[in-house]
């Protein structure tokens, strides 16, 4: 009877199970990338090949992101829920950003591992990619009504002060070196971008978390 | 049929600008298109007038008994006061207007029925107290419901936006059975009308306001319900529909933006914020003066103005 109402409702919502699936894709890649090179400890075609599907993984969140904006702005749901959304979205799409810009940094600065780094390095990657999984489960929770919603948070504001401790620990290790001085600079910002996702995830579950507590009547 | 004019007028005007007080935040936030909310309301209205619009015709007609000349100057001073009031953006309710007029021809004529008017006043300042109480009631059982929907965030939101199309309609319905009588009332006191016809030709003219002239005045007003969020603008029309409702039952027509704002502060007070300026506050007041007063000085201008002859 009030089908009439919800026609654009309905593609809002497969629109966002898909937008989530595709940064959980973009996630996955950047994880295999990130285990191909700290393996190799440079570039080789594999890991040109996993930027490539990260890229494209991320190229594809973007689409379906303006898709979804579209649907918004032509006053799909109702504007509290509408703005919500929006505010979301512009948060977690940062996180497939970083993962690009992590990885072309990599490939086109070409930066080389030396094997002292790679342990933390390793532990920085799976924190960050720990606090991602986190931030996704986080947002399924808050559009299921989870009770888990919001309470995600504490877990993923731990493991960010964790990739803080890690993100010190190594730039100390990498300036107590003796190594090219462009070489620590680089290795430090690849240090530091590594660190943001863990940022970046955290800032969406402080969103999340917000819009929780506001939807609770 | 021509005597009509100024109720038509008059029931234009009402619905014109109580359609905000029914749709709306729904509209406003494109929940819904302007043209099904109008018609939607349209429909509710004109049934509300015809099942339940009897007993608020019969209190204003009982206030004094009016001939048509009586019928079509009260009528006159009261749309000419709303048209007045609403132009110099003074809160106006049109049951008050109707009311002061009426006033001013049983004065005239020396023959008003106290107890009715009194009855008339006392539902008046029982408007945005009756708003207030059902959001306080309401509030508390619905949230509850809400809380524990098993739902997702996105049949939530549908079950909102239905439940707010649901309460506009249920709203509209008591708009048309409590507002009717502002509008042809008098007629069926000046023998012009039978019951039955007044309610039909009121609930049209509320309606024909509705279609014609409400969307700027719905986007105006519905933008400041849409500040709420979707679970208390529910609430604030919810409340508003029951207040008007209940006194369509009693048989005095009141102002749905007076229950709005009583919805309003209701849920103000439950979460211990100011929904309301007290300017609003004041205004209605002060409204509650002005507004009675000036369809009552209107009146008499009017029944002057009419006893004036040409003498070459």
């Amino acid at each position: 009877m009030f089908g009439f109402l919800f026609r654009k409702q309905k593609a809002v919502e497969e629109l966002l199970a898909e937008y989530l699936h595709s940064v959980e894709i973009a996630q996955q890649d950047f994880a295999r990338a990130m285990e191909t090179y700290l393996e190799t400890g440079g570039c080789c075609p594999d890991f040109e090949f996993l930027t490539a599907e990260t890229h494209k993984a991320e190229s594809r969140s973007d689409d379906i992101q303006e898709k979804m904006i579209r649907f918004l702005f032509e006053k799909a749901l109702i504007p509290e829920l509408r703005g919500d959304i929006l505010i979301l979205m512009e948060a977690v799409d940062e996180v497939p950003d970083q993962f690009d810009r992590v990885l072309y940094g990599i490939l086109t600065q070409k930066i080389v591992l030396q094997d002292v780094v790679k342990p933390d390095l390793r532990e920085l990657v799976a924190v960050s990619m720990e606090t991602c999984s986190f931030m996704l489960e986080d947002i399924r929770a808050l559009f299921e009504r989870s009770e888990q919603a919001g309470r995600i948070l504490t877990r993923v504001d731990q493991l960010e002060s964790h990739g803080d401790h890690i993100e010190r620990r190594l730039i100390t290790r990498i300036f107590e070196s003796d190594w090219d001085p462009l070489q620590k600079i680089l290795l430090r910002d690849l240090t530091l971008a590594l660190g943001d996702i863990a940022d970046l995830a955290l800032s969406v579950c402080r969103q999340v978390n917000l819009i929780t507590v506001k939807r609770r009547v | 049929m021509f005597s009509l004019l100024s109720g038509v007028l008059l029931g234009w005007s009402l619905g014109a600008n109580d359609a905000a007080n029914l749709f709306g935040s729904a509209v406003c936030s494109g929940m819904i298109r302007f043209w099904r909310a109008a018609l939607l309301a349209s429909c509710f209205v004109v049934l509300g007038a015809v099942l339940e619009g009897r007993t608020g015709i019969q209190t204003l007609e009982s206030l004094t008994p009016l001939d048509l000349r009586l019928a079509v100057l009260s009528s006159l001073s009261a749309a000419v006061t709303v048209t007045f009031m609403t132009l110099l953006r003074l809160p106006v309710s049109t049951s008050q207007a109707v009311v002061g007029s009426i006033v001013g021809a049983g004065l005239l004529q020396n023959d008003l029925y106290l107890g009715g008017l009194s009855k008339v006043v006392l539902c008046w300042f029982g408007t945005p107290l009756g708003g207030i109480l059902f959001a306080v009631a309401l509030y508390p059982f619905l949230a509850l419901l809400y809380n524990r929907c098993p739902y997702n965030l996105f049949r939530m939101d549908k079950v909102v936006r239905i439940a707010l199309v649901v309460a506009g309609c249920c709203c509209s319905f008591a708009l048309g059975a409590n507002n009717v009588a502002n509008v042809t009332a008098v007629f069926v006191g000046a023998g012009q009308l039978d019951v039955y016809s007044a309610t039909l030709v009121g609930g049209a003219s509320i309606a024909f306001g509705i279609l014609t002239f409400s969307r700027g005045v719905m986007k105006t007003v519905g933008r400041d319900l849409v500040v709420l969020d979707p679970f208390c603008a529910l609430i604030v029309i919810l409340a508003e529909s029951l207040t008007v409702q209940v006194y369509a039952l009693v048989g005095v027509p009141v102002s749905t933006s007076q229950a709005v704002i009583g919805s309003v502060l209701g849920i103000g007070i439950l979460k211990g914020v100011q929904t309301i300026q007290r300017r609003t506050l004041l205004s209605i007041l002060l409204g509650w003066f002005v507004t009675p007063m000036a369809g009552f000085l209107l009146f008499f201008a009017f029944s002057f103005l009419s006893h004036l002859r040409y003498v070459p």
